[in-house]
């Protein structure tokens, strides 16, 4: 077997003194494979993909070994460190929208990349049939003209193959991607992991992928390491693990995984009584342009109902219009079997504590002020229910129906 | 971006417009009206009478707005009480004076405070960035009478390098023929401004220093010193010219110490004596035309943005 | 960590606070230890260097300088922080009905601020000084009455982008009244803000205080604050006398830098999301 692309032994990380965010992960990537890093959020994956360019902040304290492309990258200082980054190994992030430098324009920030590796260094325009050709490589469609555009220019999916040709340009033999495809919508993610598994197969790079999404491993890894607080729970073969998986916590991720046809859906009843919700024939324009195009959908009670559509579908905005937040150009909402009172008015609170919403970013749907279970009493004083005891214990009562695994 | 524009200028005439009522009502408020002011407290009420219809200032408020803003579109902003001159003549005499002083003293502080700022947050926390940090909140927290006062006593007594009194004179030529006594007043006015740049392009460059671009660009092996003034200068500086618009009235109110400390002949100096002796129409005329000045010079920061910021020309473009 | 233990983790804040209880102390308890007759003048003593009975000499009107920066140094924070707190209060009303409200009021409740802030205050102050005779006062009402506009255009800024939060559309849509909306997030998510603000808007006003009184339109005689004392002081420049100038320039210095260390510390302390 030869000698893998990166080594890891024992690397341990942690913050000024705090518990270790990385607590003694050894791995290696042989070359052109692809190997994945699955674990939730804060198990510490992210930072050994930092650690592995030498990019974690000064803050951190880093021991153990990291052999990368033949080089141990702690001993690394300076020039030598820089020149390792890029050439060593490349690395793609998560927010293709925050990860590009605004006001460069693409050409200039992949000319750079080149650039840095070339022992000696011309113009950024020097590099533009080669920087045309990467652009070309990952699958953007008229390159020429793409190098002259800014990042806002581009869609996310676009930005993110930007990423990828970015991190191609030095030719190193490991691309290091931090959920590469988590910001992105679901039929743009499959193409940029058809892209990555196509890169291995051609130019034979290796891959150290980081998600906290098992679609994602089973669809590209060759071998998955799972990671809790900062430790490798299990580390095996994709079928293997996905077979038989041996930690409790590998079949806990697994078990998180929607399969279709696994869950119970009971028939709905055979004549449904009147619905819910019913929204008929909805319009939104926002400044003219027409996000919602008469849209007529109902809900009966007891039913779930998806909506499903890439950004900018204009689903969450049909969310917004039963919930009363947008009010539509034309078409009929319909909550409850009577019209969704606008206002704040009495009428309006009356028929909205009926209804609960759930948004997507937990970060930003709950007040950063307020303890959590303030903030689950919060709409309590206001929504007087029968039986709803007062104090503690009657906020406690929220929790049953939620099954919060972790209160 | 047309539009966008447009939509800008449409915003300043509607400022400046609200100006002129505010100075109007302002000129209204007097006690007693603009009469008590020009024939002081001993006058008799016929004299009063005789002063205000042969001003207008008998008939309804609203003709009268009317009026006041027929004669500033002709450029008339009636006459000083005290020096028998029109105030625009007064003004066109010295606000070039007053906008020499400011955009010399300002550009000045920004060639200095921008790299110094940049330099500060690249070395974080080392002992130089404390002591210019340091440095640069007393700058800021010294009135701008009390630098002046410091640099006359350091440079024009201990020191007696330059003098103590701006050059004084009818046109800018004639202050120019005297460039030592210019000196003091534009370090005075560059004091100011250093330490609001400088504090400033510090915490803007320690934002973008956190940004994930740059994260970006040491993963791809780029040298710190690139990544320092190719990728985050222009950004940091992007803030700092959307600001640049709100300093203009903190310019001016600079140049008002600066001219009565130096007696520099500008608008600031006018403005200081109209205030003492309660001269009324000048000092409007001034407060209408700094008013104007500061509207021009945020429109032109918000121009230089949009020349600057590829994302601004998009968004004006859309809106 | 709360608010005052994160306040008290920055060594800069720390200072400034104990500065700034130094200075009070000094202005307001100090004359209790050191008697200073501040209401006769004493010609026969005007202007002495300082030494033997006067630490700091004393003034063109023979007031002794030492005691003097007290009274004065009362009218300067007294005034200052009146005016940074009416200043603080207007701001955040205006911009929080502005932004939560939005549509045609939002549209013109700015345009009044835009109108405000073309107008240099020092200006508009010393025009405001020509028509009416300043006390403590009405000088602190009518800087608060110029200097709302930044703490309005702040406070805007924050309203609307707590307005536009998914937990305040949450919390709407769960049927919560306006005012509830308004009472129970808006304004404790925005105080940090506030606070913040409103120190910063001190350490601001005692500077303007300083540039009225020195334009010599502040508080009428026998009355004083840092600025006039530097105001009368200016004439001797040249005749060497630096305890006129120094110690009330000086003063103003000091403090507007302990403030401005104090309110960079509770920026930093109450900054909600970098606690993440």
């Amino acid at each position: 077997m030869s000698e893998p692309v990166l080594d890891l032994r024992d690397l341990r990380v942690s913050y000024g003194g705090g518990a270790p965010a990385v607590d003694g992960l050894s791995l290696s990537v042989a070359p052109g494979e692809i190997v994945a890093m699955v674990g939730e959020s804060g198990s510490g994956k992210s930072t050994a993909a930092l650690a592995v360019l030498g990019l974690l902040p000064a803050s951190a304290t880093v021991s153990g070994s990291i052999v990368l492309d033949g080089q141990s990258v702690l001993d690394l200082r300076g020039e030598a460190l820089r020149k390792l980054r890029g050439q060593g190994a490349g690395m793609v992030f998560q927010e293709p929208m925050t990860a590009l430098n605004p006001l460069l324009r693409i050409g200039f920030q992949l000319a750079e990349a080149i650039r840095n590796h070339d022992s000696e260094p011309k113009r950024h325009r020097h590099y533009q049939t080669r920087c045309a050709e990467l652009l070309g490589r990952v699958g953007v469609p008229d390159p020429a003209a793409r190098l002259r555009q800014y990042p806002h220019e581009l869609s996310g999916g676009l930005r993110q193959r930007v990423m990828i040709a970015i991190a191609l340009a030095a030719g190193p033999r490991l691309i290091i991607a931090d959920e590469p495809t988590t910001a992105l919508d679901v039929t743009v993610q499959q193409q940029i992991l058809d892209l990555l598994r196509d890169i291995r197969g051609t130019e034979g790079t290796a891959t150290l992928l980081i998600t906290h999404n098992m679609g994602v491993v089973a669809d590209v890894a060759d071998r998955v390491l799972v990671l809790k607080s900062g430790q490798v729970v299990e580390q095996a073969p994709t079928t293997e693990l996905f077979g038989s998986p041996q930690a409790e916590y590998t079949r806990e991720l697994l078990a998180a995984v929607p399969r279709l046809g696994a869950g119970v859906h009971p028939e709905p009843e055979a004549a449904p009584e009147r619905p819910v919700l019913a929204l008929s024939d909805i319009v939104v324009e926002y400044g003219g342009r027409r996000v919602v195009d008469s849209v007529s959908l109902t809900v009966a009670p007891g039913e779930i109902v998806g909506l499903v559509g890439e950004s900018g579908s204009g689903k969450t905005t049909l969310g917004n219009c039963a919930l009363g937040l947008v009010t539509p150009k034309s078409g009929r909402v319909e909550v409850l079997g009577g019209p969704l009172p606008h206002g704040t008015g009495r009428a309006a609170r009356a028929v909205r504590q009926q209804i609960g919403a759930v948004f997507q970013d937990p970060a930003s749907s709950l007040d950063p002020r307020m303890t959590v279970a303030q903030t689950v009493a919060d709409p309590w004083p206001c929504t007087p229910r029968p039986g709803a005891r007062s104090g503690g214990t009657g906020y406690a009562s929220c929790w049953t129906p939620s099954n919060c695994p972790n209160p | 971006m047309t539009r966008y524009i447009l939509r800008r200028l449409v915003l300043a005439v509607i400022v400046v417009l609200l100006v002129t009522v505010v100075t109007f009502v302002l000129l209204h408020l007097l006690p007693g009206g603009p009469a008590r002011g020009v024939l002081g407290v001993k006058a008799t009420q016929a004299q009063i009478d005789a002063f205000n219809s042969a001003q207008g200032f008998d008939k309804a408020l609203p003709v009268q707005y009317w009026d006041y803003l027929v004669r500033l579109v002709h450029g008339d902003l009636g006459d000083s009480y005290t020096q028998n001159s029109p105030v625009t003549t007064l003004l066109s005499e010295r606000l070039p004076k007053t906008l020499l002083l400011t955009v010399v003293s300002t550009l000045l502080a920004i060639v200095v405070a921008l790299p110094v700022g940049v330099w500060q947050a690249v070395r974080r926390g080392k002992v130089s960035d404390h002591v210019t940090t340091a440095f640069t909140f007393v700058l800021y927290a010294t009135p701008v009478f009390f630098l002046s006062l410091v640099l006359i006593i350091l440079f024009a007594q201990v020191l007696p390098w330059f003098p103590a009194q701006a050059a004084q004179g009818e046109t800018i030529g004639d202050l120019l023929s005297q460039p030592g006594s210019l000196v003091l007043p534009i370090l005075a006015g560059t004091g100011a401004a250093l330490a609001v740049f400088s504090r400033y392009m510090r915490a803007s460059t320690l934002d973008n220093l956190a940004e994930d671009y740059v994260r970006t660009a040491r993963a791809k092996g780029t040298p710190e010193r690139t990544i320092v003034w190719r990728h985050v200068w222009p950004n940091s500086l992007t803030s700092v010219v959307s600001m640049l618009g709100y300093y203009v009235p903190t310019v001016f109110g600079g140049s008002l110490v600066v001219e009565s400390m130096f007696n520099y002949p500008g608008v600031g100096l006018l403005f200081w004596t109209a205030a003492r002796n309660a001269d009324f129409p000048v000092l409007l005329g001034v407060v209408l035309v700094i008013a104007i000045a500061t509207v021009v010079g945020s429109l032109l920061a918000d121009l230089l943005q949009l020349l600057i910021d590829p994302r601004v020309r998009v968004k004006g473009a859309r809106s | 960590m709360t608010v005052l233990s994160r306040l008290l983790a920055r060594r800069t804040a720390v200072a400034g606070a104990i500065l700034l209880v130094l200075v009070v102390l000094f202005c307001f308890l100090g004359p209790l230890l050191y008697g200073t007759d501040q209401s006769h003048t004493d010609l026969a003593s005007a202007r002495l260097a300082p030494g033997g009975g006067h630490p700091l000499g004393t003034d063109e009107l023979g007031y002794d300088v030492l005691g003097r920066l007290m009274v004065a140094g009362r009218t300067s924070l007294i005034i200052g922080v009146l005016a940074g707190l009416i200043a603080t209060a207007i701001g955040a009303v205006w911009g929080a009905v502005a932004g939560y409200t939005g549509g045609w009021l939002d549209t013109v409740l700015m345009r009044v601020v835009d109108t405000g802030v073309a107008i240099p205050a020092l200006f508009l102050l010393l025009v405001a000084a020509t028509l009416v005779t300043p006390s403590a006062g009405v000088l602190a009402l009518l800087i608060g009455c110029v200097s709302w506009l930044v703490p309005a255009r702040l406070m805007r800024a924050e309203t609307v982008s707590l307005r536009e939060r998914d937990y305040i559309r949450a919390i709407t849509v769960l049927g919560a009244s306006r005012t509830r909306v308004v009472f129970r997030h808006i304004i404790p998510n925005a105080i940090g803000t506030v606070a913040v603000n409103a120190t910063f808007q001190i350490a601001d006003a005692i500077l303007l205080v300083a540039y009225v009184s020195f334009l010599g339109l502040g508080v009428p005689a026998p009355a004083t604050d840092w600025g006039a004392m530097l105001s009368k002081g200016i004439t001797y420049t040249f005749d060497g006398a630096w305890w006129l100038i120094l110690p009330p320039g000086i003063a103003i210095v000091l403090v507007v830098c302990a403030i401005n260390f104090l309110g960079d510390g509770l920026r930093d302390a109450f900054a909600v999301k970098g606690r993440r």
